[in-house]
């Protein structure tokens, strides 16, 4: 109980590029539970959520989230939504809800994470919506930060914007290493249960 | 309506210049404002971007902490001006569970300096126009924008504006100054070690020009030494990757409430620039400034701990002085009185069982709080005070404590076995019970010292949760130990006598007062009616007091005795009926659930139709539902008015109920329409007040 109460108030360390990605089991909307083990040997890719988010919202309504994660099911790469709203705050889903909004839009995660006691996200020190993370077959975290260059809420801003993502997910291709592993996640705050 | 509000106030300020049109967003009302009447030819013109927020929003410094977008202005200036950068308000920490956001809340004034040329012909005017962007949020955030503009003229002279030189001027002067202070920051292997010689006084923070070098929510634990400041630090991702060559920022430095911010431009030395001892301190939570505790308790060093358990004990020998204690020190004081010309073990075993009473009653306060907290109940220390009938049953103890201090039933002394007062008792278990009696008194009492440890104790775990909680009633015994340690000081009372019963007699007064702060305390929770039930409850122990004074008196009367038991039970049996009143507790109007269908027949057939777009998580809407909406008064007038009151509630989505937002432009909640009839509705404002809605109720009726 006291310890929860610790877990409550701090986030972890940043996972940073090339350290060991934390570890996480989480239940999926799509059924069962999700371990990032059980991905061993693929890239897994790890978009924290919240579609009532102004910042989300730029990337779906203007399907540069789904192309993204299209390309990535291509690719046989791993795509992971996390959801770490609290239950009563904005973009909480639970696992019906989750796939709902999942086929509005058109998104094709491999699995939706509900992670609405915030456990994963605090591991991670996911701080937005979108934060974008990028783990390779050995689970070593290769990119933590934003989604793409510009850091704003308009659909207009996507053409000029470099994908950071999609970057890391090409210089990996061969091997080779990732050019910007960090950046300054932008967009809302992931709204976790008040502690 | 609102919308040819403002549209006449453009009219209004084209004519006076100077001032731009003043444009609503969803959650702010933005303007130019110019610190002079005119451009003066080469000479630097300030403006500023003045906004008014929605209560509770805010808006995001240059470095917006760990989510949040900074103000964005793209200026389109006549040929030959440029405009500066933008000065933003001194940054405020923003907590939102674990994250901290850097912003702003209020008014904030954002300047930005703009370069006349030379070249500016006198009488003409010249018109600045900027596209400003900004992300605000309460908890939800909302990218806005809006277009503002300013026409001012050129001049050869320029004289102020009223209202807008001084807010011009004030945002100038608290703009963060740079007083060349000379500062390096050096890794000490778990964080930063940031140190700046010739510091201004006040309690430090330092806020980061960019964002991931320093983790905004972490606390900055701070030390000063012979003019040197040392400010610990927790390094950001950018920082962890590759450690910067200069870490730039402003500290702002709040001295007794008063704000000054000073640039940092901090060089990065090699060489460790703080002593071990230096860190220590650091990491120890600095000098006496109770918060900056390392946030993680895991993270707290041995010395850390000592100064936690310090700070307990400290803080419990200051509560005896604390004006909520008093009565009980008084009551102590009394029984120490009583010790005069008493022998030394008798003294000492009265101390040692005051010391057991205030550390057994801790101890148990503290499981039952951590089992409580530990079930989910949000409770701080002192919970038990929430309860009202805790406090009636509370003030009848000390109101009969003092009724016996007064004399009215007397003590052990006349009577065998009459049963005394265990308070008054002499010897151990009156000791204890008072004990236990200056623990429930004091622990809704924090006093100085005593925030850092029993925060940290709330977060720790249990073992350690209670050993804080053991220091601290330590602290409260540590006087009264003092005479158990030195039994002789006892013996500088003077012989008994007399004295003793009036003293007794005066501290019974100390103890009335404390009668009348519950009595407060009642009045607070459970209302005049509780109130009523205290007095009644007090004239009836009185009354029992009185009966069993009587008894001794006449050598033990049963039926006496018996006579004030029952008027004590008689008296406390109202009192266990206590219940908090909710603050309004009136008669519901019928609400409606959102329907266009109803709505839209209800328009046709002329009947006034309110909407209460609403939110559970949103605190503006909750706020105006209780202070405006759910009162009686409103709620009458909805049903003399015959107004439908519909609800339309976006708590989970709703795709009908956002279209309607929409429809009228808005993005989000509150927003409240009236309609009266076919046609537009009538938006009113989102921070309603009572006279608002009626002035609109009304109108139709």
């Amino acid at each position: 109980m006291i310890t929860t109460l610790v877990s409550l108030i701090a986030l972890a360390a940043n996972p940073i590029p090339g350290q060991a990605a934390p570890d996480f089991t989480e239940e999926a909307a799509q059924g069962g539970e999700v371990s990032l083990d059980q991905f061993e040997g693929k890239t897994v890719v790890l978009e924290w959520t919240n579609d009532g988010c102004p910042f989300v919202q730029k990337h779906y309504n203007a399907k540069n989230m789904q192309q993204l994660q299209r390309r990535a099911a291509a690719e046989d790469v791993v795509w992971l939504q996390v959801i770490s709203s609290a239950e009563g705050k904005q973009g909480y889903a639970d696992a019906a809800r989750a796939i709902k909004l999942n086929e509005d839009r058109g998104a094709m995660p491999a699995y939706t994470l509900l992670d609405e006691d915030g456990s994963m996200g605090r591991a991670y020190a996911a701080k937005t919506t979108p934060h974008m993370f990028v783990i390779d077959g050995e689970g070593i975290v290769r990119y933590n930060g934003a989604i793409d260059t510009i850091p704003t809420a308009n659909v207009d801003d996507l053409p000029n914007a470099q994908n950071y993502v999609a970057a890391a997910l090409e210089q990996m291709k061969d091997g080779g290493e990732v050019v910007t592993k960090v950046s300054k996640p932008y967009g809302c705050s992931v709204k976790y249960a008040d502690s | 309506m609102i919308r040819v509000l403002f549209a006449a106030f453009a009219l209004f300020s084209a004519a006076f210049a100077q001032t731009g049109e003043a444009v609503r967003t969803g959650h702010a009302t933005s303007r130019l404002i110019a610190e002079e009447s005119a451009a003066v030819p080469g000479e630097t013109l300030w403006v500023a971007l003045a906004q008014e927020l929605d209560e509770g929003w805010h808006v995001y410094w240059k470095n917006p902490g760990d989510s949040g977008l900074p103000l964005y202005l793209n200026w389109s200036l006549p040929a030959g001006y440029e405009a500066g950068e933008i000065g933003y308000p001194l940054p405020h920490r923003l907590p939102l569970g674990p994250l901290t956001n850097f912003g702003h809340e209020g008014s904030p004034t954002f300047l930005v300096p703009i370069d006349v040329p030379a070249s500016a012909e006198p009488g003409t005017t010249a018109t600045f126009d900027v596209v400003a962007e900004w992300l605000i949020c309460l908890d939800v955030c909302i990218p806005e924008s809006a277009q503002l503009s300013l026409t001012i003229p050129v001049a050869e002279s320029a004289s102020e504006i009223p209202g807008q030189t001084g807010r011009i001027q004030a945002a100038k002067s608290a703009l963060p100054r740079d007083l060349g202070l000379d500062a390096r920051f050096a890794d000490t292997g778990d964080g930063i070690a940031l140190r700046i010689e010739g510091a201004p006084a006040g309690e430090a923070f330092f806020y980061p020009a960019v964002g991931g070098m320093v983790e905004p929510s972490a606390p900055q634990p701070a030390a000063r030494e012979n003019g040197t400041l040392f400010i610990g630090l927790a390094p950001g991702i950018d920082y962890q990757v590759e450690p910067p060559a200069e870490l730039e920022g402003v500290i702002v430095f709040d001295m007794d409430g008063q704000e000054v911010g000073v640039e940092i431009d901090a060089v990065r030395s090699e060489d460790p620039v703080a002593t071990p001892a230096q860190l220590a301190s650091l990491t120890g939570g600095g000098a006496g400034s109770p918060g900056e505790l390392p946030r993680n308790w895991q993270d707290a060093p041995p010395l850390a701990l000592l100064m936690i358990f310090g700070f307990a004990f400290l803080g419990g020998v200051v509560l005896n002085a604390m004006p909520c204690v008093f009565p009980i020190v008084f009551l102590k004081a009394s029984s120490v009185v009583s010790l005069a010309g008493a022998e030394r073990g008798e003294v000492r075993k009265d101390a040692y069982a005051y010391t057991a009473g205030v550390l057994v009653t801790f101890a148990a306060m503290a499981v039952l709080l951590l089992v409580l907290r530990g079930a989910g109940a949000q409770l701080g220390w002192g919970f038990h005070l929430q309860s009202p009938i805790a406090v009636g049953l509370f003030a009848v103890v000390v109101f009969l404590i003092g009724l016996n201090l007064a004399g009215l039933f007397e003590i052990g002394t006349s009577v065998q076995g009459a049963g005394a007062s265990l308070v008054q008792k002499k010897g151990a278990a009156g000791s204890f019970f008072t004990g236990l009696l200056a623990v429930l008194v004091a622990a809704p009492c924090i006093g100085p010292f005593l925030g850092l440890p029993i925060g940290y104790a709330l977060a720790a775990p249990a073992p350690m949760a209670i050993a804080v909680f053991l220091a601290l009633g330590l602290g409260l015994a540590a006087p009264y130990l003092l005479l158990a340690a030195f039994p002789r000081v006892a013996g500088v009372l003077p012989k008994p006598g007399p004295w003793m019963v009036r003293l007794k007699q005066v501290f019974a007064f100390a103890m009335f007062g404390t009668v009348v702060w519950l009595a407060w305390v009642v009045s607070l929770q459970a209302g005049p009616n509780g109130v009523l039930y205290l007095g009644i409850a007090l004239v009836l122990s009185a009354l029992a007091a009185w009966l069993f004074g009587l008894a001794q008196e006449k050598g033990g009367a049963r039926s006496l005795q018996v006579a004030a038991a029952f008027a004590l039970v008689a008296a406390c049996a109202p009192l266990t009926t206590l219940q908090t009143v909710a603050p309004s507790a009136v008669a519901s109007v019928d609400k409606e659930p959102y329907d266009e269908t109803r709505l839209a027949s209800l328009q046709a057939e002329g009947t006034p139709v309110f909407i209460d777009f609403t939110a559970a998580w949103c605190v503006t809407c909750q706020y105006n539902k209780r202070v405006v909406l759910d009162t009686s008064e409103i709620k009458d007038l909805f049903a003399q008015t015959g107004t439908v009151f519909m609800v339309a509630d976006l708590t989970n989505p709703d795709p009908v109920i956002t279209a309607a937002i929409e429809r009228q432009g808005r993005s989000g909640v509150p927003l409240y329409l009236y309609y009266d009839g076919p046609g537009e509705p009538e938006i009113l404002p989102q921070i309603l007040t009572a006279e608002r809605l009626k002035e609109t109720l009304e109108k139709a009726g």
